[in-house]
């Protein structure tokens, strides 16, 4: 019941075998790629192929496949995620690819996302960036009533913007700096922009960066290439958030 | 708290203020609002900068008697070229520790280039910088220190106070191509780093907002390239013998 | 296998608390004394982790994703319920607790649903504590929606990500226990073996997915949050890592597994585009709010859907079930589009769809509106189909989306093995025969912030086992038994892929024990399962090392272990002779086509206890009683 146009494709793939291993750019060729399958699933089917000749499968990481997990991680002819609005490389579709076309992809780059194998790279960084202050320090059991303090609408919304962040690493894998700023301050701003966490902005702020800096990121630029290609399409806005709070606290603290 | 495991925050830090802003210079954020802060003190003087060389346009006595009276406020001017003397290295310093420290942050590059949407002024902010550097160097060889074109150099006394012929320094040094258009070279590439540092200073220290960020991001071009026109404008004018000795 | 479900007895709503008195409590001091090994970071084990670690117990945490925050809880869009009447519109807990009975077919126990609805209520308290941003009204004040199966607005949502948003607050609630050292945090481990140790769950052994190591680990209790096993079915909603392992280990070793049949199929999804599909995809519940969902009248009608008057649509759930229309709960609708395309007028390539329109709220409300509240699930529709939602109405068709079967647990959320506890999906508890929309999140957040903490408690301070080590020579056999099934794997070097062998087990699941069951049907799975299962022993091809991330191979263990449980949920649907919920035997249905029950024999949870490799389970029931709701045929008319 298979139905839409199938096309070839020439992939440049970057293969490693494991996190010392050195990597290199290796070419196949795509058949009977239908133009309704998903990228993954294109990779799916290459892997199969490649498994019936004894070669092992291209590694990647996945889960959702509904652009939620934050798992899948790729930089598709040069742009993490393959450069559709708004989408992850899980639901990037054929359709968008034309017959006969080149397609490089490669792990995301960066010191502090070191590769594990072919395209599965290492974003622990990020767990450690949110233990050293991303929540609220609240415990289980003895809080008010959830409509005790009413949270303007607006504000809400703004906390949601930013709390959309999946965690994927894309904004890494895009700046030219491989900063981790739009993952950070989308936590700060998600956070300061909620009464409940308002409390401890400014000492969120500081810790998140200095993890942030002990991970080796690079620093921010401004230079919007993260915004870019976030499939969550969260605002360098969130980077001004931060910058305040951040400012504000080292300022008064 | 019922928690057996320690909470997770550290203790507040007591630590002195200056030992406080060193450490605030060292974090990436810190390192930034430095570049922001110098930028903007950079940038002060440089509009003043301006403002004094137009002066060019109103003649000879006009000019010469400004530099001459600046001259004799050494306390101004010495306040100016402190701030100066610490702002550029600050500023510079940064640029380049932090660029340094993105460059180790990927080791690795892409085999593909990444094209994604980035101002390309903004990704040659180092470069374009330190151009400006070496520029400014030249033009003090030039115009301050004298090391070349010192024929061009003139002592002169006006409204009684001991002064070089700055009118004349100048016009004379554009009437060489060579050196005019060293000059407007240097303000296109000056006005690149000033668009996006204009936008980048507002965001390094939190100033954002979803209806003027977008006018500031306008505005930078405008300021940018506006003040790159005023200072281009005089080689020009020279070039064009607009502006000649009287 | 005895089985002891430990409910309080006494009026319902005194249960839970003259229970919590009841319990033992291990002192302050005492707690730090404890490990707990807890597998799975979702909704349920992460905020187990977090809660257990606050209150002073050690935590060891495991997942198999690179972090605990890509728990597929993460996928759930629509909301989750609690009985708070913010709306005004007479929910309470008592009517919370009869919705999910009722909705449940009668087929869960009475005291835990009285639970999970009490605590409902101080899950939203503390995610908003937390900072969960939840929908909120323009006076501040959160905002509600209603679901399948209930008449009331009791369901809290962020957008159409409220998993994400839920598991954002227990993955930072468990972030900063792991900064203070309470919980150890263990990202791509895949639990592999649960540990016995005189007669009580002691611990576990893992694969390092990225060294490929076998380790081995101690604790003085275990819990299982490892989610539920939709995905042996190949095509489903959940995320392509869910599975079997973790409980299906567990049942090899002794606990229980209770209802494997039920399973639940959502009537929103995606419909399939080719045999190349992955996965599918849900498109939320809280669509049915304001869609419509309709097929033509004719037969084989292919007219564009704009073409087809409102005088040839069929609006089969209004017409049907006019007090719930479109509302209808998950299984009554999923069965009503199957029987719409059985009779030939299902829509979109295959006529394996249906349409879920959303023209007339679009009149009613504005596209901005209809945007606000949905734009996240339209775009998702239109980047996966390539249409636009807001100019055609949107095709969906069934699939299948949550298992309500799982690991039998008494009232302490302890499984038939002590010790062994199980929470979230992974446990059979709350749900009966079938979900209710909304009511996932709130059963895993229930469990782990306010169950289990003080149930754990409870154990840890009357087993009184003496400390083991990893040691112990049962460690050291279970890790050699992890070690000769990954050899085994990579030695085979047959013809087939793994995904292979899984499509094909998913495909017969599907045909013959999917939305309608059939004793003939399920007889032939009986037969054609043990085949396909032995066909993979000897013709699988996981290439690659054991020393190195290997996705083949995690595969492969995943995929032995639903061939080996498809047969066990085969045999739990042909052995339970009724419908109810999730589980339609085509043989019991009433002239017009609804489920029939069969209270007199089956009014029980089937537990089926593991006899060893090759003998048939042996079944235990957990007879039901229902002292507080009428057993009724379910209606929604
Ligand atoms: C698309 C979709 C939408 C949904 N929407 C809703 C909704 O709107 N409202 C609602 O109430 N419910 C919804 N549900 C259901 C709900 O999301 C799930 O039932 C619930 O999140 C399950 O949570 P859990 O904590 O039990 O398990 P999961 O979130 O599945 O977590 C399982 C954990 O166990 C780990 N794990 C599993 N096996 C192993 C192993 N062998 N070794 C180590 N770790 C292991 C995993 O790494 C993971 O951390 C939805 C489900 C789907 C599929
Ligand atoms: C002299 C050599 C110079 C160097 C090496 C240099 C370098 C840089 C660099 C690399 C940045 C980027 C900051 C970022 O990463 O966001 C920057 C920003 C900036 N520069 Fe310069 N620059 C120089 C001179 C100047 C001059 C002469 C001016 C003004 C007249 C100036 C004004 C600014 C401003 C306003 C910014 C924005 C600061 C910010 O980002 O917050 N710079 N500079
Ligand atoms: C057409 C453009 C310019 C003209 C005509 C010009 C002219 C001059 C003159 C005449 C002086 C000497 C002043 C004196 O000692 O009395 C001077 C000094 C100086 N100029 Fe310029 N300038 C120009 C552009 C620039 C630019 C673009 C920069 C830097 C970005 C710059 C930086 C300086 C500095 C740092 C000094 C030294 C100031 C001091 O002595 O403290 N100038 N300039
Ligand atoms: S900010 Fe965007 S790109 Fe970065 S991790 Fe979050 S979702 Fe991904
Ligand atoms: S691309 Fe990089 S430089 Fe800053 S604005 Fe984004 S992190
Ligand atoms: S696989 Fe989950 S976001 Fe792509």
């Amino acid at each position: 019941m298979t139905t839409g146009k199938t096309m070839t494709l020439k992939l440049h793939v970057w293969r490693q075998a494991g996190p010392n291993a050195p990597g290199k750019m290796t070419d196949y060729v795509a058949n009977n790629v239908n133009e309704h399958m998903s990228f993954l699933e294109m990779l799916d089917v290459v892997n199969e192929e490649l498994t019936k000749t004894g070669e092992e499968p291209i590694a990647f990481d996945h889960d959702c496949r509904e652009g939620i997990c934050g798992a899948c991680s790729m930089v598709i002819n040069g742009i993490p995620h393959g450069g559709h609005k708004g989408v992850t490389a899980c639901q990037l579709h054929m359709r968008h690819f034309q017959d006969g076309q080149d397609i490089y992809i490669e792990p995301w780059r960066a010191k502090a996302f070191p590769v594990i194998r072919d395209l599965v790279t290492n974003r622990s960084a990020f767990d450690r960036i949110i233990a050293s202050g991303g929540y609220v320090s609240v415990n289980t059991g003895g809080a008010p009533d959830a409509n005790a303090l009413p949270i303007p609408k607006k504000d809400a919304d703004q906390a949601f913007d930013a709390a959309a962040c999946i965690g994927c690493g894309a904004c890494v894998a895009a700046c030219k700096n491989a900063s981790a700023m739009l993952f950070v301050a989308a936590k700060v701003s998600h956070l300061s922009h909620t009464p409940q966490g308002k409390v401890e902005a400014g000492d969120r702020a500081r810790t998140m960066i200095a993890q942030m800096d002990a991970e080796g990121f690079g620093t921010c630029s401004n230079y919007s290439q993260c915004e870019a290609v976030c499939p969550k399409e969260i605002s360098v806005k969130v980077i001004a958030d931060l910058n305040r709070e951040y400012i504000k606290s080292s300022l008064l603290k | 708290m019922s928690s057996n495991a320690s909470d997770a925050r550290p203790v507040q830090d007591t630590t002195p203020l200056l030992m406080q802003t060193w450490q605030l210079m060292n974090t990436s954020i810190g390192a930034k609002v430095v570049m922001a802060v110098t930028g903007v003190g950079i940038w002060f003087w440089f509009l003043t900068h301006m403002a004094g060389n137009l002066m060019i346009y109103a003649g000879p006595e006009v000019m010469n008697s400004y530099a001459a009276k600046l001259h004799a406020t050494p306390a101004l001017l010495w306040v100016a070229r402190i701030a100066l003397l610490i702002a550029f290295p600050l500023h510079i310093g940064s640029a380049i520790r932090t660029n340094l420290h993105a460059k180790a942050a990927r080791p690795v590059a892409y085999a593909y280039e990444n094209r994604s949407q980035a101002n390309p002024g903004s990704k040659t902010m180092l470069i374009s910088g330190l151009l400006v550097a070496t520029f400014i160097l030249y033009h003090l060889a030039h115009f301050t220190w004298h090391w070349f074109g010192a024929d061009n150099v003139r002592t002169i006394t006006i409204d009684g106070l001991q002064g070089i012929d700055t009118y004349r320094m100048v016009v004379l040094g554009f009437q060489q191509p060579v050196i005019a258009l060293i000059y407007i070279a240097a303000q296109i590439l000056l006005a690149q780093h000033l668009v996006h540092g204009l936008y980048s200073m507002c965001q390094h220290v939190g100033l954002w907002g979803a209806s003027w960020t977008p006018a500031v991001k306008r505005a930078a071009y405008v300021l940018a390239y506006g003040v790159a026109a005023g200072f281009i404008s005089i080689p020009l004018s020279v070039m064009f013998g607009l502006v000649k000795l009287p | 296998m005895k089985l002891d479900a430990r409910c309080p007895s006494g009026p319902i709503e005194q249960r839970w608390s003259n229970h919590k008195m009841d319990m033992k409590l291990v002192n302050p001091a005492n707690k730090r004394k404890f490990k707990i090994i807890i597998v799975g970071t979702g909704l349920a084990g992460g905020s187990a982790a977090a809660t257990l670690s606050e209150l002073g117990y050690q935590v060891d945490a495991f997942c198999f994703q690179d972090s605990p925050r890509r728990a597929h809880s993460i996928a759930a869009q629509g909301g989750i319920n609690a009985a708070k009447n913010y709306q005004n519109d007479g929910d309470s807990v008592q009517r919370l607790f009869y919705d999910t009975v009722k909705g449940g077919d009668f087929r869960a126990r009475e005291s835990n649903v009285w639970r999970l609805a009490e605590v409902s209520a101080n899950i939203i308290d503390q995610c908003v504590a937390q900072g969960v941003p939840f929908a909120r009204e323009y006076g501040g004040h959160l905002a509600n929606r209603s679901f399948g199966g209930a008449q009331v607005s009791r369901t809290f949502y962020a957008r159409g990500q409220t998993g994400q948003q839920l598991l954002i607050g227990a993955y930072q609630a468990l972030e900063r226990q792991v900064q203070a050292g309470g919980v150890k945090m263990h990202t791509r481990h895949e639990m592999l073996e649960l540990v016995v140790i005189d007669g009580h769950a002691r611990g576990i052994v893992t694969r390092d997915l990225v060294t490929g190591k076998i380790e081995s680990w101690a604790a003085d209790a275990v819990v299982l949050a490892s989610g539920g096993y939709g995905n042996v079915f190949y095509l489903s909603t959940n995320a392509k890592g869910c599975n079997v392992t973790a409980t299906y280990r567990a049942f090899k070793k002794g606990a229980g597994f209770a209802n494997p049949c039920y399973t639940q199929i959502h009537p929103t999804c995606i419909p399939v585009s080719g045999d190349y599909q992955s996965k599918l995809t849900l498109m939320s519940e809280s669509l049915r709010n304001d869609g419509r969902v309709w097929v033509p009248t004719q037969q084989g009608d292919t007219r564009a859907p704009s073409q087809i008057p409102d005088s040839e649509r069929d609006y089969y759930l209004e017409r049907k079930y006019p007090s719930y229309g479109n509302l209808a709960p998950r299984d009554i609708a999923s069965r009503a589009a199957k029987q719409v395309c059985d009779e030939g007028r299902g829509v979109g390539p295959g006529g394996r769809g249906v349409y879920l329109d959303f023209g007339d709220a679009i009149k009613r409300l504005g596209a901005k509106v209809i945007s606000e509240r949905y734009g996240n699930l339209f775009d998702m529709y239109t980047t996966i189909t390539g249409e636009d939602p807001y100019s055609a109405p949107m095709r969906i068709y069934p699939a299948v989306h949550y298992t309500m079967g799982g690991l039998w647990v008494d009232y302490n959320l302890m499984s038939t093995i002590p010790g062994l506890h199980v929470v979230g999906e992974a446990n059979f508890s709350d749900h009966g025969a079938n979900r209710l929309g909304a009511s996932a999140l709130m059963q895993g957040l229930a469990d782990g912030y306010f169950i289990l903490p003080y149930t754990i408690g409870h154990y840890l301070a009357t087993a009184k086992q003496p400390k083991v080590t990893t040691d112990h020579p049962e460690f050291k056999k279970a890790a050699e038994d992890v070690r000769a099934r990954t050899t085994r794997f990579l030695a085979i070097g047959g013809k087939r892929t793994v995904a292979d062998f899984h499509r094909t087990l998913g495909a017969l699941l599907w045909e013959k024990c999917g939305m309608g069951r059939t004793e003939k049907g399920l007889k032939e799975l009986l037969q054609e399962i043990p085949v396909l299962r032995e066909e993979f022993w000897k013709n699988v091809n996981v290439p690659g090392s054991d020393a190195s991330l290997n996705m083949a191979l995690e595969n492969a263990g995943r995929v032995a272990d639903f061939l080996e449980f498809g047969e066990l949920m085969v045999r739990d649907a042909l052995d339970r002779a009724e419908s109810c919920g999730g589980h339609f035997r085509e043989e019991f249905q009433t002239p017009d086509g609804e489920a029939q029950r069969n209270d007199a024999e089956y009014c029980h949870a089937s537990v089926w206890e593991y006899q060893g490799e090759g003998a048939t389970p042996v079944r235990h029931k957990e007879p039901l009683n229902f002292e507080f709701v009428e057993l009724q045929t379910r209606s929604y008319k």
